[in-house]
């Protein structure tokens, strides 16, 4: 079912966790909640499960408003980071818990959870207790407990953030699988960006309580709206260098960055140009800094010398942290580059792909 | 190697020494006059009396047991105390669970400093409120009655303390989880929080029954009919009753000990993962 935030606040004390929140997500979508910690992501999804009330606003789900309702009545259900399994309670009767509440008849019942467990692969552990099994057995009993409610939505909060990190890579394929199986709505807050690229129909970046951005995964990665997301998104970080503005013979225009001048494109320098900006922030993801000798120079948008200060081998690529003029930068080279730590070379940014920020106020140009 | 080891968990044993050496002395210190009780409300008058004294009783006297028995109604004290007991456990351990849950579990206007009122009841001496709370009785037409016995004891600040503080120490998520599955309050209590808390009520309940058990003052104010005195009462008639013999009452003394004896024993499991639940989360 449908979920929305229409305009939804929320204060703490002083501290303003949410601040006009406003959010569609269809029926059927993944939606993931995206941020630092403390960004109002778990805040969001707490109010809308209804274990928080909003300050202001209000939140609907399937085109009715629930803002006054209890969380039984909202019919969602929600996987907690630590699981919150009843620890003195088979797994079994774990996954029956919030059935067993409904007056569900018990051969019902018992064939919902043994279906569950089935599709989950945790049949053989039904009659165990939470504390006898393994971190990725807890995660998939509490993704059973929450199927078998069949709920309107799925609330997930950092499910897979107490796994270790080859769990989560399976889990998040066998989430991404469940929810294609299932078809139903899903919004899930992490502070991982790597799950949200991946899983997410669409992303919601939150920062300090307001929402930034909402978009696709891809959208979010190559268009970013500001510089929190652009920063955000994409590990290693993107660089980012300020400079004036400067017009160039010929209609172009330079960013002119202390010894890092960057040519824009016509069409870029142009709109940069509209917007009437004096200064701006150059941002460059570190898959568009490459050795300048394997580059045409008229495909750079600027080319400079660096020292090389960290090679981190990922085996498939490296990712080499510069210095140059006293400013860090990261590059992403293929595996077998030719750098080492400790040489002066020349590298390239390649053309195309820089982003302008207005450096007040963030927002992306274009 | 071996040898070496063998020589470490010998000089590791001597070290220990010492310390099993004081348990052992303090044990022994506490247990004396227990065991000296037993003894001598096992012993005839006559040897009671004899210096050096017997440490063991050759030709145990059980009449001295019978003799404790009926020279006063002690059945109708027991079953009187037990009583007592019985009910003020339950209450206390119903309204302390209750009231623990609120002040951990329920988000209520002022909580933190109501709880600390709450508390601060507890540093206010019993003997303080007995007055008030004699003449409550009183006028309430309580007196020689199990109400007038029980009720001034259903609630304590004590008991809520204790269960609040185990309580505290279970995740929040239940409650979320509970919430969204659908389960109000009181089944949340019961299915949950009351199973996971079995150590803690478990403590509560035997401290609350050794007290009520235990209890000399207030019965012995609200209650004049000696069909409503407790046991403990009993025991202090009996010494009036039995001024000749001594070892008469030191039998009724043990009578009144053996049913707080045979629960604390039953319960020692619990009590001692009570007594230290929250030093190590398990």
């Amino acid at each position: 079912m449908s979920v929305r935030f229409d305009h939804v606040s929320k204060r703490f004390g002083d501290v303003e966790a949410l601040v006009d929140f406003t959010l569609d997500v269809a029926d059927g979508e993944f939606m993931v909640l995206l941020g630092p910690s403390g960004c109002g992501k778990t805040t969001a999804l707490r109010i809308l499960a209804g274990l928080e009330e909003p300050t202001a606003g209000a939140v609907t789900i399937a085109g009715r408003d629930v803002t006054d309702l209890p969380p039984r009545q909202r019919d969602v259900a929600m996987v907690f980071q630590n699981y919150a399994l009843y620890p003195h309670m088979s797994v079994y009767d774990n996954i029956a818990f919030g059935l067993r509440m409904r007056r569900i008849p018990r051969r019902e019942i018992d064939r919902t959870v043994r279906e569950a467990a089935a599709t989950l692969a945790i049949a053989d552990v039904l009659a165990r207790k939470p504390g006898a099994l393994s971190g990725g057995q807890r995660q998939r009993v509490a993704l059973a407990r929450a199927m078998v409610r069949r709920p309107r939505a799925f609330l997930m909060d950092e499910p897979l953030s107490n796994l270790d990190a080859k769990l989560r890579a399976q889990t998040r394929v066998e989430l991404i699988r469940l929810h294609r199986q299932l078809q139903t709505t899903v919004v899930y807050v992490t502070h991982d960006q790597v799950e949200a690229m991946t899983m997410g129909h669409r992303i919601a970046v939150l920062e300090r309580g307001r929402l930034q951005q909402v978009g696709e995964p891809r959208e979010i990665y190559e268009r970013p709206a500001n510089l929190f997301v652009a920063e955000f998104i994409g590990s290693p970080s993107m660089s980012f260098f300020r400079g004036p503005l400067r017009q160039t013979d010929g209609g172009g225009a330079v960013v002119d960055v202390p010894h890092l001048p960057f040519a824009l494109d016509p069409a870029q320098a142009a709109a940069a140009r509209g917007a009437g900006w004096a200064e701006v922030v150059v941002g460059v993801r570190p898959e568009h800094i490459v050795l300048a000798e394997d580059f045409g120079e008229r495909y750079a948008a600027a080319t400079f010398e660096a020292d090389i200060d960290v090679v981190e081998s990922l085996g498939n690529e490296l990712h080499v942290s510069l210095i140059s003029q006293g400013r860090g930068m990261v590059a992403r080279l293929p595996a077998g580059a030719p750098v080492a730590a400790g040489e002066a070379r020349r590298f390239a940014v390649a053309r195309g792909h820089l982003l302008l920020f207005e450096p007040e106020h963030g927002t992306r140009l274009g | 190697m071996t040898r070496q080891s063998a020589g470490r968990a010998a000089l590791r044993l001597l070290g220990w020494l010492p310390l099993y050496a004081l348990l052992a002395a303090s044990a022994a210190v506490v247990m004396f006059p227990l065991y000296m009780t037993v003894v001598d409300s096992l012993q005839p008058i006559a040897k009671f009396l004899t210096f050096p004294p017997d440490f063991w009783p050759h030709t145990p006297v059980w009449s001295n047991y019978r003799a404790a028995m009926t020279s006063i109604p002690m059945p109708r004290y027991m079953a009187n105390s037990l009583i007592m007991a019985t009910v003020i456990t339950v209450g206390e351990v119903v309204t302390a669970a209750l009231a623990a849950y609120a002040f951990s579990f329920m988000r209520f206007p002022f909580r933190t400093p109501l709880f600390f009122l709450f508390l601060s009841t507890m540093m206010v001496p019993w003997e303080i409120s007995i007055i008030p709370n004699f003449q409550t009785i009183q006028r309430l037409n309580w007196l020689d009655t199990y109400q007038g016995l029980t009720v001034p004891f259903l609630a304590t600040a004590f008991g809520t303390f204790l269960l609040r503080q185990h309580f505290m120490s279970l995740p929040r998520e239940l409650k979320d989880a509970a919430d969204i599955d659908g389960y109000g309050d009181l089944r949340f209590l019961l299915s949950v929080v009351v199973p996971l808390s079995r150590a803690a009520l478990a403590t509560l309940a035997v401290f609350a029954f050794l007290q009520a058990w235990n209890q000399y003052l207030w019965p012995l104010l609200v209650t004049n009919d000696p069909n409503m005195r407790t046991v403990q009462i009993g025991i202090a008639s009996l010494q009036s009753e039995e001024v000749q013999r001594t070892n008469v009452v030191l039998a009724g003394t043990i009578l009144a000990l053996l049913p707080m004896l045979a629960l604390v024993i039953a319960f020692q499991r619990f009590l001692v993962r009570g007594l230290t639940a929250g030093a190590l989360k398990g």
